[in-house]
Order: C-alpha cells, then structure tokens, then sequence
C-alpha cells in the first residue's frame, strides 16, 4: 500500500511537471522573434516505371527530375519539398494504386507521371475526382487535354509527330508509304498524326500494320510489307524499337524509313552500339541533346555529371516538367492546392533544353519540334537537328 | 508462294530458339520434377554474358557461347546445389524459390549491366543475305535454325542413347530402385541441372542476335518456355522440339495473316493442344 501511495505521489509530481513544461514550451513560440516551426514540406510525387516494359525510362526520369529539385535546393517559396517516387510497373492497374497510395497515404497534390498512354488513361478519372495535378512525361493522349488537370509534354502524342509527315511529303519527297506501329493507344496515335499530315499534303499511306507490344520476332510482319517510297515506323519501348529496327535492316527490304519518336530510341549510348547502321536515318524528335543553346549546354553538362550519360528525351522532359512545376509553385506562394495551382502552370513561360515553352488553355505544351537525323561528328554518333518547326497545336482539340 | 516460304522460314527459325530456350525447361521439369520458373533468368545471364564477350570485349563468339553457357551453368548449378536439392518433389516450394531467383538475377544483371538494353548483334560471319530461289533471307536465323537443329540431335542422343540418359530417366520412374543400382542419382540430378542451365545459356547468346539482351527477358523468354513445355510435353527432348516447330510456324503465320490477333495465338494453340493432349504432344507419360 506504502509503495503504491509513493507511486502516486511520485506520477503526481511528473504530471504537474509536464504540464508546466508544455505551456512553457507553448508559449516560448508565442513569443515573437521565437523561431518559427519549420513548414510543412510540399510533396510532389512521380509514378515512373522501374520495372515493366519501359524499365529503362524511371532512373531517366527520376536523374532529370532530381537534378531539377537540387538546382532548387529542395525549396520553393521557403517550402522544403519532399519528392516520393513510385514505381508503376508499366503497368496501367499498378500506377492507378500508386496514384491512390501518393493521394490517400503521402497526401500528395501532384504527380508527375506514370509514363506510358494506357497508364494514363488508367489514373485519369481518379486523379480529375480528387484534384491531382497530373503531368504527362513523355507526350500523352488527346482524350487528357479535356481533363483540364494534366500537364502533357512535350504535346499531344498526335500532334508529336505531325511535322514529319509535312516533311516525309514537302521535303523528301515521298509520296506513298507504310506506317508500322505498336497496337496500343500512343502508339496509334503516333502514327496518325504523321501518317494523316501526311495524307493532307497528298501523300498516300498505302498499308498500316500494327504490331503486339511483346513481338519478339518481327519477322513475319515484315514479310508482309508492301512496296512503297518508304517505311515510317514507331514502336514503342527501347527494346522492341531496337529489335525491330535490326531485324528490319537485316531483312533486306531496302526501303528508306522513318523513325518516329527517334529521341526515345536513338538515345546517346544506343547510337554508340549502332554504329554505322543507322547512320543518316531521318525521324521525328522532341528534344536533341546537339541542340546549341545556353539553356541546352549548362543543362546537358548538368546531367552528365550526374548520371555519367548524354541525356535523352527521359531526363530532359522530366527536368523540364520538374521546372515548370516549380515556377508554378512559386507563383502560388507554395500554395500546392490545385485550384491555386493550375492556372499558375498554364501562365508558366520559361526558356528550357529543348527551347521556349509555354502552355495553351489545355495544359498541353507549346514546343519546338524537330525532324533529326543521325550523324557522326568528331567520330561520335550524335542526333541532330535537320528542321525545326515551330510548335504544333492538335487539330483534335 | 514466296509469301509461304518466308513465313515458314521465319517459323521454323523462331521455333529453334523457342527449342533453345524451352529444351533445357522440359527436361528439369520432366526428368527431374523441378519447376525452374528460373530458366529465364538463365537464360538472360547468358545473353549478358555472350554480349559482354562477343560485342564489348570483340572476341570470339564461339568463345562467347561457351562462356555464355558456363555461367548460366554455374549459376544454375549453384541454385541446385545450395537449394533445390533440399526441395525435391515439393513443387510449390520450388516455384516460390525460382521464382525469386528471377528477381535475384534480374536485379543483379541490372547491377553488372545498367538498366538499358543491350542491341542485338549479329556474329561476324553470319550478316548478310542468303539467296534462296528468288527471294533473299537473313543468313543469321539461319545459322540460329541450325544451332537449334545440333543442340537437338545432342540431347537427344544424350537422352535416349547413351547410359547417362538412362539413369536420369530410371531415376525418375523408380528413385529407390534406380539407388539401389548403386547409381549416385544425386550428381546425376546435380550435372542434369547444370547441363539444363548450360543450355539456356548458350541459347541466351544466340538469341541476343535476335532478341538483344535486357532486363525483361528472364520473364519473357520463360513464358515462351512454358508454352513450349506444356504444347510439347515434359521431359521430352522431341515433344520440346514439336512443340517449339509447331509454336513458331502458327505464331510466324498468324502475325502476317492476322496481325490483329498475334497477341494470343501461342496461347490458343496452348489452349487447344491441352484440351485434347493434357500432356502435351510428346509429354513423358509418368
């Protein structure tokens, strides 16, 4: 009993303790000139694909964003930023509980990525329900623009591409083709856009095949090409773009292509294993590391000493995404709410890698565009610019 | 007719690196009762390994097959010996460890090798065209059909003819019996595991001049594994070679007949052999 009083008495004694710690600690940062407690970070969240069919991208994206956010010093608008990285598996059910596991759990307001069309369309409905700032890396579908709450860079997979074929028509002079193109909703797109710039300058497109994402011997699409002034082509994910590039060299066709989306796959070190092979092929890109500007040189020099790499189309869009954001962010007085947030995007106008960037109503991205071709300078493989178009709306929007 | 040639050319060639890949499955998986969801991963560390020595380093490439095989073979002989060997009849067990040697090997890979691909490259010697009658075909896909054809004739007269096929086979029909012999079943499993995973590896260089090497192939190619296995049977070196043959032909034809259904072909073919052939064409019956 003795013992059990002396307890008492002893938790007595710490609870008046406590409580006059805690008021004094309460009203210590009352005080002015007390240090103010530290703020609430921003969380920005990314959905890349570390593993799945564009394995390869995710540290690409990641490097870029990441070098974006140290130039920062982590910071915007006095707010420290906190960055969660998912990986979406390239998988469209995967990055939609990714999504819900940044918006639900980490209490993320924007997510930048998932990576691939159909991860896209995955997340959209969800992502307008709950007011997420969406950004799509590396182009996105048309149906998002609508949406009013993604951010699709560098445009539209459609307009992506329309240039090159004005240019397959204007200035190579071709007049009948054969489109080859993954079986999948960018990749459809893709294709479209050139193959119906193409159409309307007078070109005819005379055979469309579309092949399965995880063809691993194209040979028997290839036997069903039919004769034509040329081959355009875009086929998605680094690998299966490789894969069929050689075995489209190797078959003996001899029909000149065109390589869309060339950027994504004729990336630095690719061109270093290609060799001669592909040495003059013409394609349509988003941004060129050759590109000789400022903006361009500090940047691609940035990257390489990060990652030890020339960068590609991953790091450059991510970085650049990771920018607007930012200058977005500061805009609002790091006011992530949505609300506050899109419209600062939309008035975001900034000189970037790949040239000036601003946004139309949509959020989709307002770039230059180039038609590149391989060439070897100084003895290294590089991808340069041929032509540069002005930015390109969607005609579908 | 050229249309027919060419599509069966590519079938047939397809199918020998389907038999590559998927032979050195059937045979662990018939003989031997271990469902190595690994087999994949093996072959991929042999894709590395023949690019590494073929491509980066520029020799040999007969060097690179065989270095390409023994590495997958040390690695498979390794998983054997430190695990599977403990695990024998107990299939789920096997499954769940095999498989995570998948995620092992693949991330290791990824480690040695970086996340990007590595190109599909074409041995010297073997670029250009052939012609045949009026039409011109990839001198490559040809050597790889041949390669297919050796190792084929090698397994089975492994196999079927010579002593160290029958006391795999008399193992697995009467382990007790077979040990009673007098026969050290457990190197007999032991080599019969390495010269599966030794397979795969040679299978993996040759095939990069196809497929390339990456991080994704230790999945892809055992699902063409698997398929392969279940349309020709386990354990069984020439229901592996059917069903691989028969595999390439329909998938080679299908893809230019009917692009729009290519996705599923193999598997409707897998559908159908199991409907009416649960063992597989040439599956070893128990």
């Amino acid at each position: 009993m003795k013992g059990r009083k002396f307890l008492s008495s002893v938790g007595k004694h710490w609870l008046v303790l406590i409580l006059i710690l805690g008021t004094l600690l309460l009203m210590t940062s009352c005080v002015p000139g007390a240090p103010a407690p530290p703020a609430e970070p921003i969380k920005i969240g990314a959905i890349l694909d570390f593993t799945g069919f564009v394995s390869d991208w995710g540290p690409k994206c990641k490097a870029g964003m990441e070098l974006a956010l140290e130039e920062a010093n982590y910071e915007v608008a006095g707010r420290p930023i906190e960055f969660i990285a998912e990986d979406g598996a390239s998988d469209p059910t995967t990055s939609l509980e990714k999504l819900k596991k940044l918006v639900e759990r980490d209490n993320v307001h924007i997510s930048l990525g998932p990576l691939l069309g159909d991860c896209h369309l995955a997340v959209a409905d969800y992502a307008v329900e709950n007011k997420v700032l969406m950004a799509a890396l590396y182009n996105g579908m048309t149906e998002l623009a609508p949406k009013h709450n993604w951010v699709i860079f560098p445009t539209t997979c459609y307009a992506q591409t329309i240039p090159m074929g004005w240019y397959a028509y204007d200035v190579l002079g071709y007049r009948t083709m054969v489109t080859v193109g993954s079986d999948f909703t960018a990749g459809w797109d893709y294709v479209n856009g050139a193959a119906d710039a193409f159409k309307e300058r007078g070109g005819t497109v005379i055979q469309q095949i579309w092949t399965d994402m995880a063809t691993a011997d194209y040979a028997p699409y290839l036997a069903t090409v039919q004769k034509a002034d040329c081959v355009m082509h875009m086929i998605a994910g680094i690998m299966q773009a490789e894969r069929f590039e050689l075995q489209y060299l190797d078959s003996g066709i001899g029909m000149p292509t065109i390589h869309l989306t060339q950027d994504g796959h004729h990336t630095p070190p690719v061109l270093v294993d290609y060799g001669d092979k592909v040495l003059g092929i013409i394609g349509e890109s988003s941004y060129l590391p050759t590109l000789d500007t400022p903006v361009n040189n500090a940047f691609a020099a940035a990257m390489e000493a990060k990652t030890g790499m020339k960068p590609g189309g991953e790091e450059v869009n991510s970085y650049v995404v990771t920018k607007v954001i930012l200058a977005a962010l500061e805009a609002t007085g790091g006011d992530d709410s949505f609300d506050k947030l899109w419209p600062a995007v939309l008035a975001v106008k900034m000189e970037t890698p790949q040239g000036p960037v601003s946004f139309d109503q949509n959020g989709v991205a307002l770039t230059d565009m180039y038609v590149s071709q391989v060439q070897k300078i100084n003895g290294e493989y590089v991808l340069v610019p041929i032509k540069i178009y002005p930015p390109v709306t969607d005609p579908r929007l | 007719m050229d249309f027919f040639v060419l599509n069966l050319l590519n079938g047939i060639s397809f199918g020998m690196l389907l038999f590559l890949i998927a032979s050195g499955m059937s045979i662990v998986m018939g003989l031997m009762g271990i469902v190595n969801l690994a087999h994949g991963a093996l072959y991929m560390v042999g894709a590395y390994v023949g690019w590494t020595i073929a491509v980066h380093y520029g020799l040999n490439f007969g060097l690179a097959i065989f270095l390409g095989g023994l590495s997958a073979g040390l690695v498979g002989l390794m998983m054997e010996r430190a695990f599977l060997r403990r695990l024998y009849k107990q299939p789920n067990e096997q499954v769940l460890l095999t498989f995570g040697f998948v995620y092992i090997l693949t991330n290791l890979c990824i480690w040695i090798w970086g996340g990007g691909p590595r190109l599909a490259f074409t041995a010297p010697g073997l670029s250009g065209l052939i012609q045949l009658g009026g039409m011109s075909y990839p001198i490559t896909r040809i050597a790889i059909a041949i390669s297919g054809v050796v190792v084929a004739i090698v397994l089975w007269w492994l196999q079927d003819k010579t002593r160290f096929g029958a006391m795999i086979r008399a193992g697995m029909d009467h382990k007790e019996m077979t040990m009673g012999l007098g026969i050290n079943l457990e190197r007999v499993f032991m080599f019969t595991f390495f010269l599966a995973a030794f397979i795969a590896g040679i299978a993996g260089v040759i095939g990069a001049q196809l497929l390339g090497a990456y991080s994704g192939l230790s999945i892809d190619t055992l699902l063409f594994a698997l398929i392969v296995v279940i349309v020709g049977g386990m354990g069984s070196v020439q229901g592996a070679l059917l069903g691989a043959i028969l595999i390439g032909i329909i998938d080679a034809f299908g893809r230019a007949m009917f692009p729009e259904f290519s996705m599923f072909t193999m598997y409707l073919v897998m559908i159908i052999i199991l409907m009416a052939r649960p063992k597989g064409l040439l599956g070893r019956r128990a």
